[in-house]
């Protein structure tokens, strides 16, 4: 969406709504993505965050998207983070990560995530395999939790 | 005789991609089966070649009905904008629809990569989806 002038604007009208642009888009251009759902953000302004989405089977798409102010171990953490969340929303204990559907059904989890950039940003995404019981290749949701909680708190996320 | 067929669904897709190519109706009495769509793919148009002939295909909620019977080709015309920069990429899958089976096609991106998967669906897994043997990239 454009903003568009009618009539003529005094010069020096033109000149503050000029450096208000762009002081707006500095400020808000200028920052590292934060921990957020995606679906709040403008996706004008780019400012990323987490999202979900469901399926195959009982398979979870979990992704986190941030702009290149944003370092890769922060969106490793975001994305590992929001997996934990929605594990303890579901109340499964445990959690199996796979970094593509064909890992998926070969059933080769992943233990760490790796971060590439797309479109300009790193971001990435996993399936997710929510479990009540261990199995060989899942995570310990409280474990991971634990161990992501400083670097939560640090970003200002947990309490 | 497959190059030459490989080169005619390439012309074919360029058509399509200029937005020429016909929309897929399948005739009366046709035997179809269902393509599941992952969510990032569920309400865009894509490219069906049905052997050698393409066709500008629709799905509805998510779901895309492919003849069975005949070699198949799905095309994922890509294009999103980022800033000051067209991302765009066509990867395609060729498979072997039957009648006794359903399919879950999978759209990815990542590394500036796009990925393109056909699986059968396959209900007595936990993650839904089994390799299907006939399924072939054309990217």
């Amino acid at each position: 969406m454009t903003i568009q002038l009618k009539g003529r604007a005094p010069r020096r009208c033109l000149a503050w709504l000029r450096a208000s642009v762009l002081g707006a888009s500095l400020v808000l251009g200028g920052c590292a993505t934060g921990y957020q759902d995606m679906r709040h953000t403008i996706p004008l302004f780019g400012n990323g965050g987490y999202w979900d989405e469901p399926g195959p089977g009982e398979l979870t798409k979990v992704g986190f998207a941030a702009n290149g102010h944003t370092d890769n171990t922060a969106v490793v953490t975001y994305l590992t983070w929001r997996c934990t969340e929605l594990a303890t929303q579901r109340h499964k204990p445990y959690m199996r990560i796979y970094p593509s559907l064909v890992s998926a059904v070969r059933d080769q989890a992943a233990t760490d995530i790796a971060v590439a950039n797309i479109m300009g940003g790193p971001a990435d995404w996993v399936f997710v395999l929510f479990d009540d019981h261990y199995v060989p290749g899942d995570l310990d949701v409280a474990e991971v939790r634990a161990k992501l909680l400083p670097r939560m708190k640090a970003a200002g996320v947990a309490p | 005789m497959r190059l030459i067929h490989r080169m005619a669904m390439v012309s074919m897709l360029a058509i399509g991609l200029a937005g020429c190519l016909p929309i897929y109706r399948p005739g009366a009495g046709t035997a179809l089966t269902d393509v599941k769509l992952s969510p990032n793919m569920r309400n865009d148009a894509m490219t069906l070649c049905v052997d050698a002939t393409c066709y500008t295909a629709h799905p509805r909620k998510g779901h895309l009905q492919v003849p069975v019977g005949h070699d198949v080709t799905i095309f994922r015309n890509f294009v999103a904008g980022g800033y000051q920069v067209t991302y765009s990429c066509y990867p395609g899958m060729r498979f072997q629809p039957q009648a006794d089976l359903a399919y879950y096609a999978d759209f990815e991106i990542r590394a500036d990569r796009c990925g393109f998967w056909i699986f059968r669906l396959d209900p007595s897994s936990r993650v839904g989806i089994a390799f299907d043997p006939t399924a072939r990239r054309m990217h």
